[in-house]
């Protein structure tokens, strides 16, 4: 019988992602659940391969595991007692968080294996020169109001970082 | 994948592993050596191994003999290459010389055999083998043990995409399948150009033709290129975050800290310094990288302010003096890994020396040409100054390929020695001195180098022919300059091999000049 | 009408004035804010931070005088119709507004947490700029982005006080409950643009309208994707299901900012809903078509009661009308369950009028939490009509407009929205008249209650007369005047909004 490779590398990087994405959702241990996150990471990249998105992943990689993933590690690490987090609220509906669950997941299912989903050839692999034309062509307007997005954010974590304290030009 | 593309891909990365690995611990030896010379102390020779001297005669001379004998008889096998046979005939008696001269003047005895201290790396592993693997009682057992690997992976798969030589062309045979084809096809071993010429243009990619089998010498060829390497290289950040961490050792946690923060700060400065050499050759890929590279010049010379910007981060990156805060042993006694032993301890260590390694390939591949040498196409070597040919000679094409191959070996080595370097050289920077570099002087930097390139791109697209000549032409001079300056290397090399050192010693002391004048002072095994 | 001309990027550059010149400003700020000190300082805030909003303001009312023909920029990312001049004209209106509440009074008079007022007006032109950006999208992509500048910043304004602990609380809340909107908004981004291979409004509106007319009736998958997009417009205008960060940020975040964010994002919130409405889902009035207007009735009314239900219990008036925004935003969805021109006219006249009497209501609590230490409880407003009478007045105004009581601005707009849904028929449509109705009444007994402490309850021995800053009440009349007049003749404004919502396919 013939194994249809791709099919076989799907799954795996599917159970991948989904038992990493658990662990996160559902571990105790707060760094245990970051660094679950890098295998999620990884395993949305290898899926991204698979769609003929090689940049994507690449970028996915650099950005969520380079960056993202360090800087959750480095906040959860700078966080004193992050071991023993006491819940105050310990009412979490669990049955009723189940059933909406299980309900949305059925319905979910449902309009996806129902839908005539419109099917288009798939893009030839390397994507870089394309995505780079269409960054600074079509879509130039949304990439340049996303720098923007990052500027404002930047500034604004410049402002809610930085103690209160008056510099000294502006006690005189 | 076929199945001859797998095969090669299998013996692609047997050779980069084996190299990585043997490298890793070749520069460990290299870095104990170094530390010997500068430090003025006695350096790696106390690894030994200790033979009968009769089993060491025994194993030269008849080492010797029995490969003469075999290269004799491949001679005699070649009967119909006059040439090949007389070469396998010199090589068999050179080999036999050799083997009896050697055995002739091992001494009788037990003889200690040091290699000049190349035992020790052999030495380390035995010992971090042997050693017990101690786990902190209150730390994090999985991810303790998980950190050493998520700080090594990403050091042995990441010169996967660097190409390590030139294209092989292979000129398919007639036959069935692929692989009989391949058997009776030829590499050329002889010959030049000349004879794919159709297939095998002087520059870019050999086209696709039926009857030729490209076998590009890069385990993989990635259209991302580099984005892979700088991607994968951020997932060793979170080993070396995740060991401080489940250390459950203050220190260990500092150190862990302060490698996160200062990995993901350099790691901006280093990608936005390799953008202007992107935007030159207009692509990610390695290959194409090197490509241009031969094509015109070597890449420091078109940007030398990205290669000095990049050397500074890619030290950063390793974390290796002056960079070594995270380690800092006079500060956090050892940072990160304080509480690793044994075999995951050499796993950091490893992880270290190999980033070094795929830093200085990235280094060679983006500035020095990679495998290129100047003047040398795949048609051989033409000597020109723009469009003025001066000299022409045609070379076979494996003879170019393996040539391509050593001398991309070779720059990576010395470029490895010269990182090894500057940890003798460089004091320590303290942690906060580390990030106001990073932040505020290397990235400004790397986006003004950014800047400058795109606005000479821009000119040059835009200049008069005239200038473009005169751009090539002085491609063409930085190449010579290149030729020039390995020559003159390459024969400082040799004469300072050749030269007896001397010895220098100032007599200060009374008893000193007494023994000098009784013929020196006796000289211990001990000392390098 | 035909089809707009479809501009591409170079040419798109002259329309998008208004957005470069808060780009500019931004930009001249940041500068500013590095290299000036002391008193030359703060006039240069103030000097570029109005001029930046007057130029931008100025060029889309010139636009929108001018009649200037709908145009698709930047290859059909956003649309500069009079729909857009409309919202831009508003947004750089309120943002100056709020920056004049903001505005240092002394040179050294910083907001509260001791941060600059630089670091403020950069902020809020950023809001601006994404708030301009959202009304004039008709791309998923730049929907999204643009709702991403406004959250993003507008959480670092929530938190601009980060010492004062409920600030950063409600920050925290508002980030929680952004980031599960936005993500469940990108969720149904993704279904959509998975069944329509679209990104562009139109383009998606054409496919929907091919898939509904090949299935009768509207696919399960667009409603569901609907569905989950509504989350994220339900967030920024804080309809029912998704409003539970409201109270505690309006709450938290420092006065001007409350009142910028219950009127900007807002109004941004139903411009971009309008415009998925017609031109992605191409919604229309009738229950059998499709199930749109159902939606917005059952999410209209659901937005009301809440909001006026919990609105009666609250002491502290910010809290209060935070309340009270939620159930404006359940008026203004009243239009979308009757799909028709005079549905949209109203929602956008009702969202104007909105504007200036919300944020002459936070106006007056903030002039009076100023004076008197940061007290916002309704007891705060004792005796206030004879305290400071201009205020007390203006107040009245105010509540009273927000009521729906005849003859303020806020009577006008309800009229029009329960006219439109009456003009639409139908039980269902008549349901949630009633409930409006109803519920207009509810609002009347927690507006009432601040009215009666300040005309009703005689002021303590200890209250002495109130000195308002003359900013503010000059600010409060500017904004009352308009109110009242917008009560009486109103058909100007009406006319206008009547004929740019018109240009919306």
């Amino acid at each position: 019988m013939a194994v249809d490779l791709t099919l076989v590398s799907f799954f795996a990087l599917a159970a991948l992602t989904l038992v990493s994405g658990a662990v996160v959702a559902f571990s105790r241990n707060i760094i245990h659940a970051t660094v679950a996150l890098l295998g999620c990471f990884l395993g949305i990249a290898g899926l991204y391969v698979q769609l003929s998105a090689d940049f994507l992943a690449a970028v996915q990689v650099l950005v969520y595991v380079g960056g993202t993933l360090t800087l959750i590690l480095f906040a959860v690490m700078l966080t004193a007692r992050i071991e023993d987090v006491r819940t105050s609220n310990t009412s979490t509906g669990l049955p009723v968080g189940v059933a909406l669950v299980a309900a949305l997941l059925l319905v979910l299912g449902k309009v996806a294996t129902t839908t005539a989903w419109p099917e288009t050839p798939r893009a030839p692999m390397p994507s870089t020169a394309k995505l780079g034309h269409a960054l600074l062509g079509d879509y130039l307007l949304p990439f340049e109001l996303g720098s923007i997005l990052l500027l404002a954010a930047m500034i604004g974590a410049v402002v809610l970082a930085r103690r209160a304290v008056k510099r000294n030009w502006e006690k005189a | 994948m076929d199945s001859v593309s797998f095969v090669f891909a299998l013996l692609k990365i047997a050779l980069i592993l084996g190299f990585l690995v043997t490298l890793t611990a070749v520069l460990t030896w290299v870095e104990r050596r170094q530390c010997a010379l500068i430090q003025d102390r006695v350096g790696p020779n106390r690894a030994v191994v200790y033979v009968p001297g009769l089993a060491l005669k025994l194993l030269a001379g008849g080492g010797g003999l029995g490969l003469g004998a075999a290269l004799a008889a491949a001679g005699m096998a070649l009967r119909e290459h006059p040439k090949a046979m007389v070469v396998c005939f010199a090589a068999a008696a050179v080999v036999a010389l050799a083997g009896v001269v050697g055995a002739v003047r091992v001494p009788s005895g037990t003889v200690g055999i040091r290699l000049a201290g190349m035992l020790h790396p052999v030495a380390d592993g035995i010992k971090f083998i042997t050693k017990e693997d101690f786990v902190p009682p209150n730390g994090d057992r999985l991810l303790h043990a998980l950190g050493p690997i998520i700080a090594l992976f990403p050091a042995l798969v990441t010169l996967a995409v660097v190409p390590f030589g030139d294209t092989l062309a292979v000129q398919l045979g007639a036959g069935g399948n692929l692989w009989s084809r391949l058997a009776h096809g030829r590499i050329g071993w002889a010959d030049s150009l000349r004879h794919y010429h159709a297939a095998v243009p002087r520059f870019g990619m050999p086209t696709l033709s039926p009857d030729l089998l490209p076998v590009p010498l890069q385990i993989v060829d990635l259209d991302v290129g580099i984005l892979y390497i700088f991607a994968l290289a951020g997932t060793g950040i979170i080993g070396a975050a995740v060991a401080g961490w489940s250390s459950d050792n203050k220190y260990a946690l500092l150190g862990g800290l302060r490698a996160a923060s200062q990995m993901v700060s350099y790691e901006v400065a280093m990608g936005l310094s390799l953008v202007g050499a992107f935007m030159i050759s207009s692509s990610l890929r390695l290959d194409d990288i090197v490509r241009w590279q031969s094509e015109h010049t070597w890449g420091i010379f078109v940007q030398p302010f990205a290669f000095v910007l990049f050397l500074a981060t890619a030290v950063a990156e390793q974390k290796r003096t002056p960079f070594d805060a995270p380690e800092g042993e006079s500060e956090i006694v050892a940072g990160y890994f304080l509480e690793y032993s044994g075999m995951k301890f050499s796993m950091f260590m490893m992880g270290e020396y190999m980033e070094l390694i795929v830093s200085s390939a990235l280094l060679v591949t983006i500035f020095l040409g990679g495998y290129a040498i100047p003047f040398v196409h795949r048609d051989g070597i033409t000597l020109a100054f723009g469009d003025r040919v001066l000299w022409q000679a045609a070379l076979p094409h494996v003879a170019l390929v393996a040539l391509s191959v050593l001398v991309f070996f070779g720059k990576l080595l010395a470029v490895c020695f010269l990182q090894l370097f500057i940890r003798w050289t460089v004091p320590r920077f303290r942690y906060d001195q580390v990030m106001r570099l990073g932040w505020r002087r290397l990235l400004p930097a790397a986006l003004v180098n950014m800047m400058l390139t795109g606005a000479a791109l821009i000119a040059v697209d835009h200049a008069s022919a005239g200038i473009d000549q005169a751009l090539r032409i002085a491609a063409d001079v930085c190449n010579a300059v290149v030729v020039l300056g390995f020559a003159y290397g390459g024969v400082a090399f040799v004469r300072f091999l050749a030269s007896r050192p001397k010895p220098q010693q100032e007599l200060l002391s009374t008893s000193a000049q007494r023994a000098h004048a009784q013929g020196g002072a006796h000289t211990s095994p001990m000392q390098a | 009408m035909g089809a707009p001309l479809v501009l591409d990027n170079v040419q798109s550059l002259p329309f998008i004035g208004p957005e470069l010149t808060l780009g500019a400003g931004i930009l001249l700020l940041l500068v500013w804010e590095l290299v000036a000190h002391g008193a030359r300082k703060r006039v240069g805030l103030l000097a570029i931070m109005f001029a930046t909003l007057g130029a931008a303001g100025a060029q889309a009312a010139f636009a929108l005088a001018h009649d200037a023909p709908a145009v698709s920029l930047f290859g059909g990312l956003l649309a500069s119709d009079g729909f857009a001049h409309v919202f831009r004209v508003l947004f750089a209106f309120v943002t100056a507004v709020v920056a004049l509440y903001a505005a240092p009074v002394r040179a050294d008079d910083a907001l509260p947490g001791k941060r600059s007022t630089g670091e403020m007006y950069l902020l809020l032109l950023t809001v601006a700029l994404g708030l301009s950006f959202m009304a004039m999208s008709r791309h998923l992509l730049m929907i999204y982005l643009s709702i991403e500048i406004v959250s993003v910043i507008s959480f670092v304004l929530a938190a601009f006080s980060i010492d004062d602990k409920k600030s950063s609380e409600g920050a925290l809340k508002y980030v929680i409950y952004g980031g599960v909107a936005s993500g469940i908004m990108l969720y149904g981004m993704s279904w959509l643009y998975g069944a329509t291979q679209s990104l562009a409004l139109p383009e998606i509106g054409a496919r929907v309208a091919a898939m509904s007319a090949a299935q009768h009736g509207v696919p399960p998958v667009v409603f569901l994707a609907t569905v989950c997009m509504l989350a994220g417009f339900g967030y920024k205008i804080s309809a029912a299901p998704f409003h539970m960060w409201t109270p505690d940020v309006y709450e938290g975040a420092p006065t001007p900012v409350t009142a910028f964010l219950s009127v900007g994002p807002k109004a941004a919130g139903f411009a971009v809903l309008v415009r998925f409405f017609a031109e992605a889902l191409r919604a229309t009035g009738s229950l059998h078509a499709s199930p749109w207007p159902l939606v917005a009735g059952v999410l209209a009314m659901l937005t009301m009661t809440v909001g006026n239900l919990s609105a009666i219990g609250q002491d502290n008036v910010k809290r209060m009308l935070a309340y009270s925004s939620i159930a404006h935003a359940g008026y203004m969805l009243l239009g979308f369950a009757v799909f028709s021109t005079t549905g949209t006219a109203a929602i956008v006249f009702y969202a104007l009028t909105y504007c200036l009497m919300n944020l002459g209501a936070f106006l007056v609590v903030l002039a009076l939490a100023e004076q008197n230490g940061g007290d916002e409880s309704v007891g705060a407003f004792r005796g206030l009509g004879t305290r400071a009478p201009v205020l007390a007045a203006c107040m009245a105004v105010f509540l009273f407009s927000l009521t729906g009581l005849p003859p303020f601005a806020g009577f006008v707009g309800k009229f029009y929205l329960f006219a439109a849904l009456v003009r639409g028929g139908g039980n269902f449509t008549w349901l949630v008249a009633t409930v409006g109705v109803l519920n207009s009444v509810v609002s009347l007994f927690y507006y009432a209650r601040v009215l009666r402490s300040m005309y009703l309850t005689p002021a303590g021995a200890s209250d002495a007369p109130v000195v308002v800053a003359r900013r503010h009440t000059a600010t409060a009349i500017a904004l009352a005047v308009p109110t009242v007049a917008l009560g009486v003749y109103w058909a100007p404004l009406y006319d206008l909004v009547a004929r740019t919502v018109g240009m919306v396919p």
